[in-house]
């Protein structure tokens, strides 16, 4: 079954051209990597698909039902959700205030929980991600590692079907990588779609069955990882952007 | 006619406050509240030197009282970056509180030493002069071109001296100037004593034409804040514009209405503007 | 069980919370207040504790608002302006009780924070204390405007006052500031102040976590005016008359400032710092001339040793007895 539906999905800033006319599916209970040079328009793509940007043209189906253009808050209701490539932590509140923040959202309030399962469930969040013992540290005071993990357990909190992660391994070490991955697939075996952006392509591509290459805005290849790496077009796009040695742990 | 000249010679003094008011912004980031207060001082200082350090003299003391006047407000406004901006210079709020904590001050200080006193100045030229028909004092007049040559002073420094260019590059990215070795703070230094000496040139010009109050920053405040934001915050040639633009729209307004429904106007027209276009008039930022 | 009353169920859950979070401090000077009023004949020292209550009135719905989205509103004066005329004008033409006036005038300014919270919503930083300026200009050009119904320059006097003594007045104004507090420390210690405390950094976080940011700033705003529009009630039936200084941007600036110097953020700061200042100020009177310079340089100083407010500042951090003492529970 197929879980979303992109077709000709476009989005331009002025001249630029950040997602042109891109169509593609994401099939349910597996993993959807997206990978692409600097500026391919990864980024713009996710903020479309969770609305945090109005599209110039093109259509997203999600279960079958149209979704481009709602609001954010509506999109986490249908039971998408989504990490930021930049983390901005909720300055000034505790990592487990900061979980305690997706519970208030329409479609976990109307479960009425009370406090003290509320605060349960935050907590078990928080444990997932290895991060039980910052329960109380202010987020101000967490490494950029652990604000990246809290992001995506925040984003796991509202209990997605659909979870997009947007350059989720960046900037962590060794240990944050095993474990996130881990959670990944944990994810998946619990029935969860997850699309990645990822530069960290060793790590991505141990995790995904597909993979969407983008550059310039458009869509350059798709696949599965070991036919999308032999891609001569792809490597053209990386070696020509960047100079980026694919197929090593660059990004 | 009327409405022209008076609007040129207001806006003028107008563009002269703003233009201080949205360098500070583009440079520091921050909102200096009690830029209204340094424009009020420019006034008093201009009247104190005058009257009590050079005794009422000449034409000669009166230019003598006005430099002192600039001079004088410059340092105070150097006085208030290093003592009370600079604890949390990052937190646009603090400074923004700060700030209006200090022009409360500044006015209750004024109110005891100067409250009732009138604090006029005699003016560099007297007469009026006849402009296509229209009766216009002469210190009317002479507005204009003083603060043009000012702002046009204010464009070739920012263009052609190092020091300029310094304040341009922090303006256009504060971590970039970092890189190629240039201090923010004694670059925001110096453009706070520039904005303040702008304000205070304001200030003198306007305190032979009218006898300031304690009270009237807050009037020149919103006034700037206002000119600010019409222009696109964190545009000089959009302050300027929104200027000239604001002075026209209150000096019409007060001539074709009364003065309450002038200002409600104007003060309607920031509304409108600030929820419609909330960038500015002219949004492109730029030094 | 149903909606409502699990919504009932909640809300009674957060102002019993919020009993346990008050202060003891504020708690004994809420009771100092009472026995005062209770024992004294003072006139003037009775008047001056109307008036500190107001103020901490005022800076806690300030407070409520500002200090968890962390905007600055500098027209406060707006609502409590807007509510005193109205509570005024109700009693003077239509000659209507306080009881029904405080509840209507609060109402109506809380609607007016609705409309301008809705308004503001897209603007952030410089943009919305501008708006909040203007806003408050626009509402006192329309007092001068139309001077055939606030009188003007003048204003409205001859207003009721709740009794007949002061005494009472007193017990009255004290009483409503205790609910007022109790209420706004259970908004703030619900989701609603954890969600406005969020979306300060990062609305964009928040949206992704399926949070309607903008209903929670709309009913933030709602709350704030309708508490300033209690202190704005409150000031025209114990002051007996309203006028433009109820609306003024000197009151909206002081309020502001007794707020920050208190501790944004913690309802209790600027209530205790609102109260303490006002005696102050009163006490500066044996200095008459000086006492504004005087009481606005304390402002200055205050602010500046501690930029983030007193109950912020990082001492209380490592005598959290105390601060729990002083400022109730953290949240
Ligand atoms: N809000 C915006 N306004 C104007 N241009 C934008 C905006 N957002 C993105 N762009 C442009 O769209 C293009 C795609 O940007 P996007 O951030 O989507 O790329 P990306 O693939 O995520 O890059 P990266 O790997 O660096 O994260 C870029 O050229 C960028 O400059
Ligand atoms: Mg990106």
């Amino acid at each position: 079954m197929t879980l979303l539906v992109a077709s000709n999905l476009s989005r331009h800033f002025g001249g630029v051209k950040a997602v042109n006319d891109i169509s593609f599916e994401i099939p349910a209970g597996t993993v959807f990597g997206i990978i692409g040079p600097n500026g391919a328009g990864k980024t713009s793509l996710f903020n479309l698909l969770t609305g945090f940007l109005p599209p110039t043209s093109g259509s997203v189906r999600f279960r079958n039902r149209e979704i481009l253009g709602e609001k954010p808050y509506h999109l986490v209701d249908a039971g998408i959700a989504r990490s930021f490539q930049l983390v901005k932590p909720f300055f000034g509140m505790t990592a487990l205030e900061t979980l305690m923040v997706p519970i208030w959202s329409r479609k976990l309030r109307l479960k009425f929980l009370t406090r003290e399962m509320r605060e349960a469930s935050a907590r078990a969040q928080l444990d997932r991600i290895g991060l039980a013992d910052k329960a109380n540290t202010l987020v101000d005071d967490l490494n950029q590692g652990d604000l990246r993990l809290l992001d995506i357990a925040r984003a796991v909190s509202t209990e997605p079907e659909m979870l997009f992660l947007d350059e989720p391994f960046s900037g962590l070490g060794q240990e944050h990588v095993t474990r996130l991955s881990s959670i990944i697939t944990d994810l998946k075996q619990s029935g969860v779609t997850v699309a990645i952006i990822e530069h960290r392509l060793r790590e991505l591509m141990q995790l995904v069955e597909h993979v969407m290459v983008m550059n310039f805005g458009s869509k350059l290849a798709e696949g599965k990882p070991a036919d999308v790496v032999r891609n001569p077009a792809v490597i053209e796009a990386y070696l020509g952007s960047k100079g980026m040695q694919f197929g090593s742990a660059g990004g | 006619m009327e409405i022209l000249i008076l609007g040129l010679s207001r806006g003028s003094v107008y563009a002269l406050v703003a233009v201080g008011f949205v360098l500070v912004f583009s440079v520091g980031g921050i909102l200096n509240l009690a830029h209204g207060t340094l424009f009020m001082l420019g006034a008093y200082f201009t009247y104190i030197y005058f009257n009590f350090l050079f005794g009422q003299g000449g034409t000669l003391a009166l230019l003598a009282s006005y430099v002192c006047a600039i001079v004088s407000v410059s340092l105070v406004a150097l006085l208030l970056f290093f003592a009370l901006f600079r604890r949390k210079i990052d937190s646009i709020s603090y400074v923004m509180v700060v700030s209006l904590a200090f022009a409360l001050f500044v006015e209750q200080f004024m109110k005891v030493y100067f409250g009732v006193t009138s604090t006029g100045v005699p003016s560099l030229v007297r007469g009026s002069v006849d402009i296509f028909g229209v009766r216009v004092l002469n210190k009317e007049v002479l507005l204009l071109p003083i603060s043009l040559f000012a702002l046009v002073a204010l464009h070739m420094f920012l263009r052609h001296s190092s020091a300029g260019q310094s304040i341009k590059a922090v303006a256009q990215s504060r971590e970039g100037a970092i890189l190629v070795g240039i201090k923010p703070d004694r670059v925001l230094a110096m453009t706070i004593a520039i904005a303040a000496a702008l304000a205070a040139l304001a200030g003198t010009l306007i305190s032979s034409l009218v006898t300031v109050t304690p009270t009237v920053w807050s009037y020149w405040l919103i006034k700037a804040f206002a000119i600010a934001i019409v222009g696109g915050l964190g545009s000089l040639p959009g302050a300027v514009v929104a200027a000239f633009l604001l002075s026209f729209v209150e000096i019409a307004t007060t001539f074709t209405l009364t003065d309450q429904y002038g200002e409600l106007v104007a003060l309607m027209i920031i509304v409108a503007i600030l929820l419609f276009r909330p960038s500015g008039l002219m949004s492109s930022r730029q030094v | 069980m149903s909606r409502p009353l699990l919504i009932a169920r909640r809300a009674a859950a957060g102002l019993l919370d919020a009993i346990q979070a008050l202060s003891l401090v504020f708690v004994i000077i809420v009771a100092g207040i009472v026995i005062t009023a209770l024992t004294s004949s003072n006139f003037y020292v009775l008047e001056i504790l109307v008036l500190a209550v107001i103020y901490m009135q005022f800076t806690s719905s300030w407070d409520v608002l500002c200090g968890y989205a962390n905007q600055d509103n500098f027209g406060i004066a707006f609502f409590t302006g807007i509510s005193g005329y109205i509570a005024a004008i109700l009693n003077k033409s239509l000659a209507m009780s306080p009881w029904l006036t405080v509840p209507i005038s609060a109402t109506a300014a809380a609607a007016a924070g609705l409309v301008i919270g809705w308004l503001a919503l897209r603007l952030r930083g410089p943009y919305f204390a501008l708006l909040t300026i203007v806003f408050a200009a626009v509402l006192s050009k329309l007092a001068y405007i139309f001077s055939h119904v606030t009188g003007g320059e003048e204003g409205i006097s001859g207003i009721a006052s709740f009794s007949r003594s002061v005494e009472t007045d007193l017990l009255v104004c004290v009483a409503l500031l205790f609910i007022s507090v109790l209420c706004m420390t259970a908004f703030a210690r619900s989701h609603y102040g954890l969600i406005l405390r969020s979306t300060q950094h990062n609305e964009d976080a928040a949206l992704a976590s399926g949070i309607n940011a903008a209903h929670y700033k709309v009913a933030g705003f709602g709350v704030s005016a309708f508490f300033a529009g209690v202190g704005g009630a409150m000031f025209a039936h114990t002051h007996m008359q309203v006028s433009p200084e109820l609306m003024a941007g000197s009151l909206s600036v002081l309020v502001v400032l007794m707020a920050v110097a208190g501790g944004r953020g913690t309802i209790l700061g600027p209530v205790l710092a609102a109260g303490a200042l006002t005696l102050f100020n009163e006490w500066l009177r044996i200095i008459e001339i000086y006492r504004p310079i005087i009481f606005t340089g304390t402002l200055i100083v205050m602010i500046y040793i501690f930029p983030s407010g007193i109950a912020n500042a990082s001492f209380f951090a490592r005598a959290p007895l105390l601060r729990r003492l002083l400022f109730g529970r953290e949240a």
